[in-house]
């Protein structure tokens, strides 16, 4: 009994805490500037989403020149170049280190598209700390980007916040035909021109190679049918035989 | 007791020894001209008769063998109907012998046919001794025959017994005018075969063969059912089982230049059919494992697989070639079967073009597309899946160690210099091939590899220009490359070579030094601390004109006044031209002296007057310089050095105090340019090295 009372009190409480609540929103929302306002944001959405689409793009074809990395670890040769194999020491990048490698370097570069938004003189705009999470699948890439903006004009403000972008790319698609090659290349110390060719021809792709040292042969995995403007998509790595 | 007995024994084996020596040199001497019938005179069977000679009876207890030497130019002997003459007269060099047993049949013999040469037979073995052919038998190793540098074996031997006949030719020719060096081995009527250890070189071919199986060589490009052999047609090559070959500079199969390294290394059971082309590439027919030795990389079938390997480092180039791979059945293995497999276009038969410059490219077989082979190399106009060392200009902005976005060749292509607007300097209208195109970038991305980061960082461009304009440009049409102190080169393509490269990025290098000191002088200058050097000048240049214009605007006036004013403005651009010029004359004067200090340093090693004296180009090189051109002025002395950094031996006798070549100005100099880092270290560590110093 004396439970059931304590029940009903609790559903009391709750209930006027809504209703109060409910209240007090209704009321301060003009002054707090959050009201579902008529600002019209679309442009500046448009213009945040084009923008990770043209730095994505950017960023996979400046990632695929170095192996996927922003920065190649050790060891790498000449410029920015990771050395994949080196005989029995196995660097090959995974999906994920890959996706961590565009989010990071995509989170610095969105900043030089959107340009503090300068485009946007009729509004004052500020952004704040911009999060991307990456995946890839054979056909597209996906950005998942917390990009926080706050948009205001005279009394109006919007808050932006997630955008979720999908870009048609091939990466994945090289980067399988690349670990493909990496898996027939583990443990030999020779390269295997049948895989090589069967990769390409099944992938349609282009493999050129070429001497950097007397060890190390750069390889360049092409994608003609991938392309931003006249430029085609290129995967360049290495490898070292002794 | 026992003791006792066997000194006896001792005693009578070394009396019946003593006995049997003084037999073995029973020496018969005979007289000039005298037919001797041997036969009754040592006791031996068969007809026997000899000229000329000296003869011995070696006997034992189990033997009785007759030892004829031949002492004079016509001395002969004759068994039976078979005749041993034109043999040259026994000498302390050269033996002269037939050693036959107490049946007539040869055990022993050697000797050397005199200018004649001649046929001979021995146990069943007929063969034709060319002229001075040293000619050797024992019952262990056969007939051994050496040829006399480029003789000419006018028949193969015919072998009716179970002995062979081993031929070492040097140069020599074959009946069929193939020629060859090392050994071939002659052991039935049909035709020789390799040694099992050893090698011979046949047509150009270095040929190691089976060392288990017999590997016969034919001269008629067909195939055998042998398991193991080499036939050489006219225009083909087929070779079967554990067979290696290394084309030489003189085959007449592929293409092979000085520096050309291409080898064929076949498995028990593979073959190899190697076409010639002419005025194309050689087709290389691979049938199961097999690998090819080009330059410093191996492309092998293995199993059916086709890899490339790593060989030795050597820095040489590549033979061109077609190469198809097929298993020991015949059967392609190199692609994807079937047009159109599992969605896929373009499956099908590949092969690999090798050029003569360390690159291949995969193209599928019979594609209908057009590519051919010259001195430079392959086109690559078709469209290959893979390719190994041809650059793009693309994948030249990517991989060149340096300038990146400076080393932008298509924007070079284009590049219209200040000044030099009717200059053609784009390359699309230099005729030239994809392949040599590629083959360019391929160059420079290798000559730029060899430079110091100082020279890298001494230019911004490199311009490709044809030759015409090269003529216009410098006014000199007979060279191939200049640098003009503006951060650039300029190459005509077909002329690029490692030497030319290296010479004008030393003067590209020498100018950057000077310039860089040039450089630390303004900055260190107050008056110019504002502006920049450049800007100076550049402002001196705009009064001049000013100047200019205003006197032909004073030359129109009619009034005075009017004269008057202009005349004041002029006076006043004068004035500030005036204390301009102060200051760009003082900052040269201090440049000029100052930064001549590279000059001078060389030029005090140097202890020469340069420009070109009577000395004749092939005295060179002497008095530190390197050739004739080096007389020019410092700058091509120095220069002149870069194009031999490459040739380590080159200055070896120069540099080292033992040798009489030796002239300390050559180390002066090298020392000067690895100082000022023209040279690498590593560059000038192998010179010292090779020098031994």
């Amino acid at each position: 009994m004396k439970n059931k009372r304590g029940q009903i009190t609790l559903f009391i409480i709750i209930g006027i805490l809504i209703v109060v609540g409910g209240i007090v929103y209704f009321v301060l929302r003009d002054s707090i500037g959050l009201k579902n306002s008529n600002l019209n944001t679309d442009q500046v959405n448009t213009f945040v989403i084009n923008c990770i689409k043209e730095t994505g793009e950017e960023t996979i074809f400046e990632l695929g020149k170095s192996g996927g990395y922003f920065i190649a670890p050790n060891p790498n040769v000449y410029p920015n170049i990771p050395v994949y194999y080196d005989k029995t020491e196995n660097n090959f990048i995974t999906v994920k280190e890959i996706e961590e490698e565009i989010s990071l370097l995509m989170e610095q570069k969105l900043f030089f598209c959107t340009k503090n938004f300068v485009n946007f003189p009729n509004f004052e705009i500020t952004q704040r700390e911009i999060n991307i999470d990456t995946s890839i699948d054979a056909e597209k890439i996906y950005f998942d980007v917390d990009y926080p903006i706050i948009v205001k004009k005279s009394n109006e403000t919007t808050q932006l916040k997630n955008f979720e972008v999908e870009i048609p790319s091939n990466f994945g698609k090289v980067y399988s035909a690349v670990k493909e090659f990496m898996m027939e290349q583990m443990g030999q110390n020779q390269i295997c021109l049948t895989c090589l060719l069967e990769i390409s021809i099944i992938n349609d792709l282009n493999v050129r190679m070429s001497d950097y040292d007397n060890e190390t042969t750069i390889f360049i995995f092409e994608d003609k049918n991938y392309k931003k403007g006249e430029e085609t998509f290129k995967y360049v790595f290495a490898n070292k035989y002794y | 007791m026992f003791l006792q007995t066997n000194i006896i024994k001792m005693k009578i084996n070394v009396l019946l020894l003593i006995v049997l020596i003084s037999c073995s040199f029973l020496v018969v001497a005979q007289e000039e001209g005298e037919i001797l019938d041997l036969g009754n005179l040592l006791g031996i069977g068969g007809n026997v008769t000899a000229s000329g000679i000296d003869y011995s009876i070696e006997e034992t207890s189990q033997r009785k063998d007759a030892v004829i030497n031949f002492n004079e130019e016509n001395s002969f002997l004759k068994i039976g109907n078979n005749t041993f003459e034109n043999i040259q007269p026994s000498s302390e060099k050269q033996n002269a012998f037939v050693k036959l047993n107490e049946e007539g049949k040869i055990i022993e013999a050697d000797f050397m046919t005199n200018e004649n040469g001649g046929s001979y037979e021995i146990n069943g073995v007929e063969f034709e001794a060319p002229p001075n052919s040293w000619i050797r038998y024992n019952q262990k190793r056969g007939i051994f025959m050496r040829l006399e540098e480029n003789s000419t074996v006018s028949s193969f031997p015919k072998i009716s017994g179970e002995e062979f006949i081993e031929i070492r030719g040097d140069d020599s020719k074959l009946p069929g005018g193939q020629t060859f060096s090392g050994n071939l081995i002659f052991d039935s009527n049909e035709n020789p075969h390799l040694p099992s250890f050893g090698n011979a070189r046949i047509e150009g071919i270095l040929l190691e063969g089976d060392r288990e199986t017999k590997t016969r060589v034919y001269f008629d490009g067909k195939e055998k059912e042998d398991k193991s052999y080499v036939s050489l047609g006219q225009n083909n090559l087929v070779a079967k089982g554990d067979v290696k070959m290394n084309f030489g500079k003189n085959n007449k199969y592929a293409k092979i230049e000085e520096s050309d390294l291409f080898s064929i290394d076949l498995e028990k059971n593979s073959k190899v059919v190697l076409t010639s082309n002419q005025d194309r590439i050689p087709f290389v027919d691979t049938f199961g494992n097999v690998e090819i030795t080009q330059d410093s990389k191996i492309i092998k079938n293995k199993d059916n697989q086709i890899f490339m390997d790593n060989g030795f480092t050597l820095e040489q180039t590549t033979s061109p070639i077609k190469l198809s791979f097929f298993d020991e059945k015949e059967k392609p293995i190199f692609g994807i079967e079937g047009e159109g497999f599992a969605g896929i276009t373009g499956g099908s038969e590949h092969e690999i073009l090798v050029d003569n410059f360390n690159r291949f490219a995969i193209i599928p077989k019979n594609s209908g597309e057009e590519f051919y082979a010259n001195s430079e190399g392959i086109d690559t106009k078709f469209s290959s899946r893979l390719s190994y060392n041809y650059v793009t200009e693309e994948d030249l902005n990517l991989l060149t160690r340096g300038k990146i976005n400076s080393f932008d060749f298509s924007k070079s292509y284009f590049r219209h210099y200040e000044g030099y607007e009717n200059l053609d300097f784009d390359l699309d209208s230099i005729e030239i091939s994809e392949g040599e195109r590629s083959l360019m970038m391929g160059r420079i991305r290798d000559y730029w590899s060899s430079l110091t980061y100082e020279t890298e960082n001494s230019i911004d461009n490199i311009y490709l220009i044809s030759s015409s304009a090269m003529a216009e440009l410098i006014d000199y049409d007979a060279a191939g490359a200049y640098e003009k102190n503006d951060n650039a080169i300029y190459l005509i393509p077909e002329e690029i070579d490692i030497e030319t490269f290296r010479h004008e990025m030393s003067h590209a290098r020498y100018n950057n030094l000077v310039n860089q000191k040039k450089k630390e002088i303004i900055n260190d200058l107050p008056e110019l601390k504002e502006t920049s050097y450049k800007e100076l000048n550049k402002k001196f240049i705009d009064y001049s004109y000013q100047i200019e214009s205003l006197k032909e605007e004073k030359r129109k006036l009619d009034y005075a006044d009017e004269m008057m004013e202009v005349q004041h403005k002029i006076n006043e651009l004068e004035e500030k031209k005036k204390g301009l010029q102060e200051i760009i004359d003082q900052v040269d004067g201090q440049m000029i002296e100052e930064s001549s200090i590279y000059k001078k340093e060389w030029e005090k090693i140097a202890e020469i007057n340069y420009g070109y004296t009577e000395i004749p180009s092939e005295n060179y090189p002497t008095n530190g310089l390197i050739r004739k051109y080096s007389e020019k002025f410092f700058g091509e002395d120095m220069a002149t050095y870069l194009e031999k950094v490459n040739e380590p031996e080159f200055f070896s006798e120069l540099i080292n105090p033992k040798s009489e070549a030796y002239d300390p100005r050559y180390l002066q100099k090298l020392n000067y340019l690895y100082k000022y880092h023209f040279i690498s270290d590593s560059e000038y560590d192998a010179i010292l090295e090779a020098a031994g110093i």
